[in-house]
């Protein structure tokens, strides 16, 4: 393998482990909550 | 609210969740850190959040994110007076307080050698190389021209290779030869 191809790897291999530990829940929660904030903000608009 | 915005918000959240693990990836490239990578995300989300009327939708919702994190993450490291770009003192630091949090041991040297890029170099490395963008793709996240990108992969790969004692005339013998032409041709 040369020296690059080595570099890629271990770089992919690297940023590949921390995608692969997948969406932490704080992530979710904040998700869900501006989704319902949002959602409040708009059915107030709406009367 | 109306049925076309409804799902409108619906694609725009299912968007940003299938993007976050790469963008986490990203943070955690950037910042060399797991608590202030997530700390990074959480902003940028919130961001993107209140921005969602800015993103044109069916345009590319990952060079977005990608863009509005590395905005947060320069913004802030300003304002913290250059506090991440330190390299040494606190990249001891920490590397030696929670080791297990870096997952396996041979990549820890990989880590350790992309802590100490330029920040420059180590996006313009971490985005064509990993994160999946075309070098156009990245000259527009990073605002800046496609060769500057080209030419800053090609020195964080020089420099990756020096670091980790990667080199052809080292490791490989009798091709050391093929290997000088390969960062040749990576050298313009």
């Amino acid at each position: 393998m040369s020296p690059n191809a080595s570099i890629s790897r271990k770089l992919r291999e690297f940023y590949d482990a921390v995608q692969e530990e997948g969406i932490p829940d704080r992530f979710l929660d904040l998700l869900e909550r501006l989704d319902h904030a949002e959602r409040n903000a708009k059915s107030v608009d709406a009367k | 609210m109306s049925k076309e915005e409804d799902n409108d918000d619906r694609i725009f959240k299912r968007d940003l969740l299938a993007s976050l693990p790469n963008l986490r990836a990203f943070a955690v490239s950037l910042t060399g850190r797991h608590d202030k990578a997530d700390d990074l995300v959480q902003d940028t989300i919130m961001k993107a959040w209140a921005n969602q009327k800015s993103f044109t939708a069916g345009t590319n919702m990952r060079a977005w994110l990608f863009t509005i994190l590395r905005n947060e993450f320069y913004s802030q490291m300003r304002k913290r007076g250059r506090e991440v770009q330190d390299s040494d003192g606190l990249f001891s630091e920490r590397f030696s307080v929670h080791p297990e949090q870096y997952g396996r041991l041979d990549l820890q040297d990989f880590r350790a050698a992309l802590d100490k890029l330029p920040d420059d170099q180590r996006e313009a490395i971490v985005l064509v190389g990993a994160a999946g963008f075309a070098y156009e793709e990245a000259a527009e996240i990073c605002g800046c021209a496609v060769g500057t990108i080209k030419s800053r992969v090609s020195r964080a790969r020089t420099r990756l290779q020096e670091l980790l004692g990667v080199s052809g005339e080292v490791d490989y013998g009798p091709d050391a030869g093929d290997a000088a032409i390969t960062s040749r041709a990576f050298g313009g």
